[in-house]
């Protein structure tokens, strides 16, 4: 993930030093590995921002009984999957 | 207890801390570019770089290039603390973990040198 985020400040980079290297760049996500890798990083960013926002959500006390801590789980398994699959067909 | 003499901040509640402020920046952040993202189908370079040029973006943004840097020490050290051990490899772990961490400075300096270099576009 540490790496997929110079990946995305990468893109940053391109996308913001000039039009030419923006299009390039729009060129280049179009392609399939792109879109794969793009994808990625992107669930495995989703999956960890879920999970921690759940953590912080039992740090104000919520769902830390035994119990709580399982449907929280659940809960969040469910959400990141559906922005998972919202992000896919997006950058898809 | 393992000697805190690697983990970011001077306690383990401020490494506590400092990994909860940092988690809402970054997911405000996200928010704020998904959001932004979501609201222009039509993306252009003019838009883009507009958005980027606004001086409130370019210190959020350099913000959150800080606060990855900060979650992912905290979050890394505490990876190797736990797994990275002496019972589990003997002396060479506290190497390995130091060497991994000291790898870890280099590339979090770098990126902040070049998180400006994006962003003001020296």
């Amino acid at each position: 993930m540490l790496a997929g985020i110079l990946g995305l400040a990468w893109m940053l980079d391109m996308s913001l030093s000039s039009k030419a290297e923006f299009i390039d760049l729009q060129d280049k996500l179009s392609s399939a590995p792109c879109k794969l890798a793009l994808f990625l990083v992107l669930s495995a960013l989703t999956y960890h921002t879920a999970a921690g926002v759940r953590h912080l959500i039992m740090d104000l006390g919520f769902g830390e009984t035994k119990e709580g801590g399982r449907l929280g789980a659940k809960i969040m398994l469910a959400v990141s999957a559906i922005i998972i699959v919202l992000m896919g067909v997006w950058v898809w | 207890m393992v000697t805190a003499v690697t983990s970011f901040g001077r306690s383990g509640l401020s490494d506590w801390l400092i990994q909860r402020f940092t988690a809402i920046v970054m997911t405000a952040y996200t928010i704020f570019i998904v959001a932004f993202l979501l609201s222009t189908p039509e993306l252009t370079y003019e838009i883009w770089s507009a958005l980027f040029s606004q001086l409130w973006v370019r210190v959020f943004t350099l913000l959150v290039i800080l606060s990855i840097i900060a979650h992912g020490w905290i979050g890394l050290w505490g990876v190797l603390t736990d797994y990275v051990t002496t019972r589990m490899m003997g002396a060479k772990a506290v190497t390995l973990r130091v060497s991994v961490l000291f790898v870890y400075i280099v590339v979090a300096l770098g990126f902040i040198v070049w998180g400006v270099e994006i962003l003001w576009g020296l």
